[in-house]
């Protein structure tokens, strides 16, 4: 019941105590650390072991007689519920806290809302980004066999989980975009923990072709995307929040036709109305991001 | 043993079968490449006694190829180089009567009403996104970093346009090619320890469009349109950041300041077709459009923990939009179609700056409660027609508890006031002046609301790999001094899951969700002759009010299974089932013009059903083989393409349609193969 005395450091120099029971036959495999880089810079560095985490565990090491082992100092995942965020988080920013993406970690909404590292991260699995997935895959087919980013974000991000599914969604749950493509999960000062200071700046990075400067500007547009588009996914086309022409009509309300209501018989079943049918005002005012046109032709952002 | 440089990995090899039935398999393909195919996996790793390569690469050759190569040198530096195919099919099979698809000069021999003689093509671009990153940190605290990425995206993209003077008088849908290269290149250095963190970034960004016009064939006029294509343009950045810990209190100081100006420089058309059918000069009083606009943002945050149970952060952010492009007036001559009612065109240069303070305050009540307090007011000054300034204060309160170990129970509210100072209260001469109307347009973007957010989340574990979850979200934001607009959005979305089971052993998830989205608004029906443009007005078969009422009724269930049913079988099973049914209700003021109060049923309905299963047995410690299964059905209805026609209307006026997006439903059923070699 105590560490054999005659046991062998296995993975990380000084971890004979704890492996001499914790060894290749335990499940879960937790050797397989060594494949992890925590278990490389043990190997280079020599001064990561077991303890440096799970705390020096005497309690856990010498089991009382006839009672059940308590446990090592400190745990992780749901095991270690009891233990506060900032408890668990403590090993790893003793390492960790000088990394550049870790700056912002008290500014961010993770760290105000108690989350910790090993709410998101897995020590022990050599799995990408060491991120942690406690839950079966449920999306339709994908062509990647990697395990993707948004399986453990979603595990609290329920909302986000239904709108990556939605009929129009960028391509999250295809696995080519993660979420720190566009947030920093380790904090940031902008709004939603973005990586960018604004929302637009942010989209341009990828839509560079929206970047402009266009002559004629589409106020909502020069101000924010998400006034009109809703970035994780929607059940209408192109991730816009409502469908035009109603979205469109919500500020646009003029003489004729911005100012008429196209209703359920003005589809290609009733009178074929070209202000519905097919793309509804995009048919005309294709160019709504800004439009270098002249004239009429740019003002309406008709070419 | 321990110095040697060891590697381990696999490499799979498989084929893929696909048996779909589609009019128009882009929608199947959306993000994927899925098709009759080679399939294969390369996952390799390296590890040495202080220095790690890894290399990943999928889907070789496919249109969705993924490679991705990276390694360091621990306490030393680290690099990565990656290249990510993401295509992006939307419609295959799409026609159009015009020829020269492909090139950015569309001819044809118009009109042409026989869509079945048509050129056809397919409504898709690709991105490939080569790129890579450095990183030297053997000084450390000091690092130094740079990035780089190409991204080539190229296809075929819809533009559309109205043929005559308004859609009556038709439209067409065209492709344009798209051509795009941006290359992006950013170098950071900079200083970085557990108490104090301070980099400088530098970032250049170049967009380049090998077509910045579209020649098209208009067949209202039978003369060569135009239409403008994205410009090329240059983006630049330095910003800095830094962070101060261990300060008194328990405080860090965070900050950030930043530059950018996004300039690009293009050639105003000095004519183009108009709607009287001619080609007059646009007269300009510039021959080039020097874009220029330039971001400055500051942001600071002060977090404090005083006590073990108190913590505080204070935020400020600032944010300007300069737009330091020139004002462009055209004075085309009268009747030549190309007016802005009828006098010069002037563009408006938009400028907009944010103010942005904040403060949350977290109580530690006891080990199993804990609260959270905040306050956020933005003051944004914008250069626009309706509103000039906007006041938000937002107000929230969050409240976590765990006293049960097995349930945490986290619920939110939070109220949002916004006040805009209107600037068209005195728009128009009287109520038939048509600008009389924009005294009682409020655009929901700035207009005043008064939002409520309720959020209520519960983590339930009645027993050991035993879980529940729900989480309800009620929205409403009410647009207060609307007359026509949008006056009401409210969203009501529920989400229930749970899971039994280990990760490692058996594992079983369902979730089920529920959504129920509604947006209001009030509009105006106002005639040409005489109008009455004031809402208030008694109603007339040609002036009236009328309301539409948006529904978005969104559910889906979803099963997930992993499985080690035996010491050499795996199972994955994932089963998802969605429904999205959107509907829009009118109502006319009475005494207007209610012949079309027909509701819409069909606003982007979408049924999907999704069904996978997987097995992976291992016939040794180096081989397995994984055979798969999947389903996918998927049905759309929308009033915008429900018997669709490629053609509307007749003679010249007719509007030329290309499919997109159409013919999206599919059924497929896909089985693969696949066998990995395992090698420690």
């Amino acid at each position: 019941d105590s560490p054999k005395s005659d046991a062998e450091d296995l993975v990380f120099k000084g971890d004979a105590k704890c492996t001499s029971c914790h060894d290749a036959e335990d499940s879960p495999e937790l050797l397989r650390i060594s494949k992890t880089h925590h278990g490389g810079v043990g190997r280079a560095q020599g001064k990561l072991s077991c303890v440096s985490c799970h705390g020096e565990s005497d309690r856990h090491l010498k089991k009382p007689d006839g009672q059940e082992r308590p446990k090592p100092d400190r745990v992780f995942g749901h095991k270690g519920a009891y233990l506060s965020a900032d408890e668990r988080s403590k090993p790893c920013l003793e390492c960790h806290a000088g990394d550049r993406h870790l700056a912002f970690w008290e500014s961010g909404r993770h760290k105000k809302n108690d989350v910790s590292c090993d709410n998101c991260h897995t020590m022990h699995e050599p799995a990408r980004s060491q991120l942690r997935k406690e839950n079966p895959t449920i999306s339709p087919y994908t062509t990647t066999s990697r395990q993707l980013q948004y399986e453990t974000c979603t595990q609290c991000h329920k909302q986000i989980r239904s709108q990556l599914l939605k009929t129009s969604h960028h391509p999250i749950i295809e696995g080519k975009l993660d979420c720190s493509s566009c947030h920093n999960p380790h904090g940031a000062l902008s709004h939603a923990m973005i990586k960018e200071e604004s929302v637009n700046q942010l989209c341009t990075t990828c839509h560079a072709d929206k970047r402009g400067p266009f002559m004629n500007e589409h106020p909502p547009v020069e101000e924010n995307c998400l006034t009109c588009h809703n970035s994780h996914g929607s059940s209408h086309g192109k991730l816009l929040s409502e469908r035009a022409p109603n979205l469109c009509q919500d500020c646009h309300d003029w003489s004729r036709h911005p100012g008429s209501y196209y209703s359920g018989n003005q589809g290609f079943a009733g009178a074929q109305n070209t202000r519905l049918v097919a793309r509804s005002c995009l048919n005309c005012h294709n160019q709504v991001h800004g439009s270098n046109a002249p004239a009429m032709r740019g003002k309406f952002f008709l070419r | 043993e321990a110095d040697k440089f060891s590697t381990y990995g696999s490499v799979s090899v498989g084929y893929r079968a696909v048996n779909d039935h589609a009019q128009d398999g882009a929608r199947l393909n959306e993000y994927r490449d899925v098709s009759d195919s080679a399939i294969g996996v390369i996952d390799l790793h390296g590890r040495g006694k202080g220095n790690y390569l890894d290399f990943y690469g999928e889907n070789l050759g496919r249109d969705d190829m993924f490679v991705d190569f990276k390694g360091g040198a621990y306490g030393i530096g680290k690099f990565r180089i990656y290249l990510d195919d993401i295509v992006h099919n939307v419609s295959f099979g799409a026609r159009t009567p015009l020829t020269g698809v492909g090139s950015n000069n569309l001819g044809g021999t118009l009109p042409n009403l026989v869509p079945a003689t048509w050129n056809s093509f397919d409504f898709s671009t690709k991105r490939k996104n080569f790129g890579g990153m450095a990183e030297y940190s053997g000084f450390a605290p000091w690092y130094l970093r740079a990035d780089f990425s190409e991204v080539r995206e190229d296809g075929l993209k819809l533009i559309a346009g109205s043929l005559g003077t308004s859609p009556g008088q038709g439209f067409s849908d065209k492709p344009f090619p798209v051509s795009y290269v941006t290359r992006n290149f950013s170098v950071e250095g900079g200083y970085s320890t557990k108490t104090a963190q301070f980099g400088l970034n530098l970032l250049h960004s170049r967009f380049s469009n090998d077509n910045e016009l579209l020649m098209w064939r208009n067949q209202n006029f039978d003369g060569q349109d135009t239409s403008v294509l994205p410009p090329d343009n240059e983006y630049t950045k330095i910003s800095a950041n830094g962070m101060l810990k261990q300060l008194p209190l328990g405080s860090t100081l965070s900050g950030r300041v930043s530059y950018s100006r996004t300039k690009n420089n293009v050639d105003i058309l000095q004519s183009i077709l108009s709607t009287g059918g001619t080609t007059p000069a646009t007269s300009p009083d510039r021959n080039t459009f020097d874009g220029k606009v330039v971001h400055r943002t500051a942001s600071a945050s002060l977090y404090s923990n005083p006590t073990k149970d108190l913590d505080t952060r204070v935020y400020w952010n600032w944010y300007d939009k300069d737009n330091r492009s020139p004002v462009v007036t055209f004075t085309p001559a009268g009747g030549s179609g190309l007016q802005c009612g009828g006098a010069a065109c002037v563009t408006e240069v938009l400028d907009y700056r944010k103010n942005n303070i904040g403060l949350d305050v977290g109580y530690r009540i006891n080990g199993h409660n804990r609260v959270v307090a905040g306050f956020d007011y933005v003051d944004l000054h914008r250069d626009r027609v309706d509103f000039d300034e906007t006041k938000d204060k937002k107000y929230t309160l969050e409240f976590r508890n765990t006293s049960l170990d097995e349930l945490s129970v986290r619920a939110k509210y939070q109220r949002l006031n916004r006040r805009s100072h209107f600037l068209e209260g005195g728009a128009g001469t009287s109520a038939a002046d048509v600008e009389y109307l924009n005294r009682f347009i409020a655009r929901f973007d700035a207009s005043n609301v008064d939002q409520d957010l309720f959020k209520l989340a519960l983590d339930y574990t009645p027993a050991k790999l035993l879980d529940f979850g729900f989480e309800g979200i009620v929205k409403e934001n009410r647009y207060k001094d609307t007359v026509l607009g949008r006056t009401k959005d409210r969203r009501e979305e529920f989400y229930l899951s749970a899971a039994y089971g280990d990760i490692n052993a058996f594992r079983i998830m369902l979730f089920a969700d529920v959504e129920f989205i509604k947006y209001d608004s009030t509009h105006r029906n106002a005639s040409a002759a005489p109008p009455t443009f004031d809402p208030g007005a008694p109603a007339t078969l040609t002036d009236y009010n009328w309301t539409a009422n948006n529904r978005d009724r969104n559910y889906a269930i979803g099963l997930g299974m992993d499985w080690k049913a035996t010491s050499r079988l795996k199972l994955n099973g994932s089963a998802v089932w969605e429904k999205t049914k959107g509907t829009v209700d009118f109502s006319v003021q009475p005494g207007g013009n209610n012949a079309n109060e027909v509701p819409i049923g069909n606003f982007d309905n979408a049924t999907k059903s999704t069904f996978s299963l997987k097995g992976t047995y291992a016939l040794t410690k180096q081989v397995e083989l994984t055979a798969g299964y999947a389903f996918e059905r998927f049905r759309f209805s929308d009033i915008a393409v429900d018997n669709y026609a490629y053609t509307v209307g007749a003679g010249n006026t007719t509007s030329y349609l290309s499919g997109y997006n159409a013919f999206t439903n599919y059924t497929t059923n896909i089985v693969y193969m696949l066998g990995t070699l395992r090698f420690e």
